[in-house]
């Protein structure tokens, strides 16, 4: 067994629950059908399986190594992504002009998380150049386009996100980066880059790097940030490779996991740039990408949830050890694990953690889809508010359970899963990044009180709400799942108390003891959300024949019963407005 | 020149399978192309590449077989026939119904897949070349045409090999090694949507009649190796790998 991620599963998700096929009635998709979206499914499927999950644990033993001229991958990685490319997956959500299939966001990234299951490593290489496409497609020049966007719709280049430098990773208004303007119209950049995956490679023609930088004399802090494309090759303007620009590895970063694709320090040294848009735009340009790859970062996290889940449910089907407690007769013969009620705890935390956060990473999809395609403007934008409130929810809340499943899925292992003859290890190491990067989830938490539940006068936390409250409607006239029903509704009702108190908190000027407690806020929220996802699924399995449908109703109870419970601890600890971890001033935290 | 594929939908080998009431149960079962039926789309479309000409899927089977077809058709087939027959028709049956389809396209020659993975039977492709009256070529492993009259071909044996000539109209039937097939692209998935797909509905009885069906259960053989001398333990690891589970 493969052990991706269950397709029977996607299948509920997306037709049985978020109506996906209702898509095809818009203009974008009209050529789209169920037939179409399990075919493309069917393809990243055979794909993931045949050629991404085949050298993921090779990537993770076998580091790409820099030889001081050139970063050297896995021959496997270069064939994975040609097969990737043959599909034409490099292209799929685009326009068919440029060579794409017109996919809904929300399939696209479904064949996503099955690559990211697979081998997260080699998926990031994919999925990085999706996202630099995707900022060109939105901001870049149309000789910007043929030179650098329809290149990585082909998969021949491939691209990469420069915003971090070696001082500075969450706080973007300290960068150095500096771009000076040159009388051709380019600019030439000098300065660090730290932490680029993909940084350099020899599996495409080209990398597409997009670096965030300064030009000398713009406005202070992040609003004298503009975006330049920065290639590994200079490109003519007929789309031949010129020479090697002046971006060169200064070394690698030796990770925990995400091991198959390099992370490079990159110096730019006199470096050829093009400005991207108008000057100082360029963090909100790359906002663009950021929150797609926070998207990502979160079915990232779900996805190695989601396989470490499936890997434990094997392993505790096969491993026998032990007898039923009832059972004191030595000689009878030992049961599989899965049946003892602390693995099957352990299973079922998985199970409401992966295929809970895969329905947030697949509703957050499908947002993009109504946003680009909504029949009118104020429901594109209210799906667009709706996305802004979850994307921190969506990255921070899912790495978080991601990395707890992935916990479980070697403690079910015993000691087995802590060697590397097992593959759940390589899971939670891949996963701890998922909680680092594209905004740490400290920054997540801060991201989603301080902005996102208040902006435009908590419009965005009413749509939650709204959505929240639809599925609590729905549910409440069905005996079975009344009791879940009014436990949601009295979590929404805490939920709003506890951000109208840190929100009026934050505007009477105590913003510092106001947020201080964001992380346990996203925990609130996060905890909510899923809740009401768990509901929602619960709502479409009720009534149907089969275990599939009944491990559904088993694993909303287990959430309802052992994780929402959760909510009024956390609301107290948040109306508390203690001062913990304030008065940074003192020295207290030291150890002299 | 035309160049007819003849296909079938199977369970995924990775499927676990379940019987009910003495059958077996597809609900769930992730379907497929079959392995082999997969290996003669490929080379039906590499010959018309090379040929040019027209090719054409052809399957018989119930509507869920749609499924497979699509797959063809998004590798790069050009059209489609299902002969639509819901229930179990035997292989004898099922090339009699195929060949009056197939003697109407006039083919230049027949590929099919060299076993049914569900049924584990070799029938079909002898069966089909049976109902024609044409030659057959099994577990053919490289084709190539010789003008329209003759194709060359080279097939398996138990232990070796055997180079032949045959004249066409003729059905080969597929074998590992005969080709790598390509996965099929998202443009041709949007493109198959709009090739042609014709249904024919096929009555026809089967000769056979499965009764019962039943799931070999696979214990664990729980050999353990004693591995005080690794090199013997080594030695005595590939022996058993060899010669009892016969994988390598």
């Amino acid at each position: 067994m493969d052990r991706l991620i269950s397709r029977r599963d996607l299948e509920f998700l997306l037709y049985e629950v978020l109506d996906v096929e209702a898509l095809t009635q818009r203009e974008r998709y009209r050529d789209h059908s169920r037939e179409t979206f399990k075919d493309t499914l069917d393809v990243a499927y055979r794909i993931a399986v045949e050629h991404f999950a085949t050298h993921n644990k090779k990537n993770d033993q076998e580091e790409p190594w820099f030889d001081g001229e050139r970063v050297h991958t896995n021959p496997e990685v270069k064939a994975a992504l040609e097969a990737y490319r043959q599909a034409g997956l490099f292209a799929a959500t685009h326009d068919y002009a440029l060579g794409g299939i017109q996919l809904p966001y929300v399939i696209a990234t479904a064949c996503g998380a099955l690559f990211k299951a697979a081998n997260i490593a080699t998926a990031s290489f994919a999925l990085l150049t999706a996202g630099n496409a995707n900022v060109l497609r939105k901001y870049g020049s149309p000789a910007q386009q043929k030179k650098y966007l329809l290149p990585q719709l082909e998969g021949r280049f491939f691209g990469t996100m420069c915003l971090s430098e070696p001082h500075a990773g969450s706080s973007l208004t300290d960068l150095l980066t500096r771009a000076e303007p040159q009388a051709d119209g380019t600019y030439r950049l000098n300065g660090s880059k730290m932490w680029i995956s993909g940084g350099d490679h020899e599996i495409a023609e080209n990398i597409v790097h997009l670096v965030l930088a300064k030009i000398p004399g713009g406005p202070p802090g992040v609003k004298g940030i503009s975006l330049f494309i920065v290639p590994k090759y200079l490109v003519h303007d007929d789309g031949r490779l010129g020479p090697r620009n002046g971006v060169r590895v200064a070394g690698l970063n030796h990770k925990m996991g995400y091991r198959g694709i390099p992370n490079c320090l990159l110096s730019l040294e006199d470096a050829v740039g093009e400005l991207v848009g108008a000057p100082h735009q360029g963090l909100s340009y790359m906002f663009t990408m950021m929150n797609e790859a926070r998207i990502g970062v979160g079915m990232g996290a779900m996805a190695l949830a989601y396989t470490g889940y499936l890997h434990a449910l094997e392993y505790a089907q096969t491993r026998t050890q032990g007898r039923r407690m009832h059972d004191k007769n030595p000689a009878s013969p030992a049961v599989p694990i899965i049946q003892h009620p602390d693995v099957r705890r352990m299973l079922i935390m998985q199970k409401a953690y992966a295929e809970g956060c895969l329905h947030l990473c697949l509703y957050a999809a499908r947002l993009v889809d109504e946003e680009r395609t909504a029949p009118t403007p104020e429901a594109a934008e209210q799906a667009r508010l709706l996305l802004e409130v979850l994307t921190p929810v969506v990255k921070g809340w899912s790495s978080e359970l991601g990395i707890r499943a992935n916990e479980l899925a070697i403690q079910v292992h015993g000691g087995y899963g802590y060697t590397r003859d097992y593959n759940v290890e390589q899971f939670y190491r891949d996963n701890r990044l998922n909680a680092i990067h594209e905004g740490t989830n400290g920054i997540q938490a801060l991201d989603l009180l301080a902005r996102k539940v208040g902006m435009q006068e908590g419009l965005g936390f009413r749509l939650w709400a709204q959505e929240v409250e639809r599925t609590i409607q729905a549910s409440r006239d069905t005996h079975a799942l009344r009791p879940y029903a009014e436990a949601l509704e009295q979590a929404l009702k805490t939920t709003a108390q506890v951000t109208q108190q840190l929100l009026n908190k934050a505007a009477q000027g105590e913003v510092e003891r106001a947020f201080a407690n964001s992380f346990a806020y996203l925990e609130l929220f996060g905890t909510v959300t899923l809740a009401w996802l768990w509901l929602e699924q619960a709502r479409k399995a009720l009534g149907k024949e089969g275990a599939f449908y009944r491990g559904k109703l088993e694993a909303a109870r287990y959430f309802f019963l052992y994780e929402l419970d959760k909510v009024p601890l956390l609301a107290e600890r948040l109306m508390r407005l203690d001062d913990v971890f304030l008065y940074p001033e003192q020295d207290w935290l030291t150890t002299d | 020149m035309k160049f007819v594929a003849v296909i079938r939908q199977v369970p995924d080998g990775e499927s676990r399978l379940k019987i009910e009431g003495g059958k077996v149960d597809l609900g769930g079962v992730t379907m497929i192309l079959d392995q082999m039926d997969e290996w003669a789309v490929e080379e039906v479309i590499r010959l018309q590449e090379k040929h040019g000409g027209e090719s054409v899927v052809v399957a018989l089977g119930p509507e869920r077989f749609e499924e497979a077809i699509r797959t063809a058709l998004a590798m790069g087939i050009d059209r489609a026939i299902h002969l639509v027959a819901e229930g179990y028709l035997d292989p004898i049956t099922q090339a009699e119904a195929l060949a009056k389809v197939i003697r109407a396209e006039a083919p230049t020659l027949v590929f099919t897949g060299g076993q049914q993975a569900d049924w584990d039977s070799q029938a079909l492709g002898p069966a089909l070349a049976e109902a024609l009256a044409w030659p057959v070529v099994s577990w053919t492993t490289q084709i190539e045409l010789e003008g329209e009259t003759h194709a060359k071909a080279k097939h398996d044996l138990d232990e070796g090999a055997e180079v032949v000539r045959v004249a066409l109209p003729a059905v080969f039937t597929s074998q590992q090694g005969l080709n790598e097939p390509r996965y099929p692209t998202l443009p041709g998935i949007m493109k198959a949507k709009r090739k042609e797909l014709k249904k024919v509905p096929v009555s026809a009885s089967s000769k056979v009649e499965i009764l019962e069906q039943t799931i070999q259960e696979k214990s664990r053989l729980n050999k353990m190796i004693d591995g005080k001398d690794p090199v013997a333990a080594a030695h005595e690891l590939v022996r058993l790998l060899h010669e009892e589970a016969k994988v390598i």
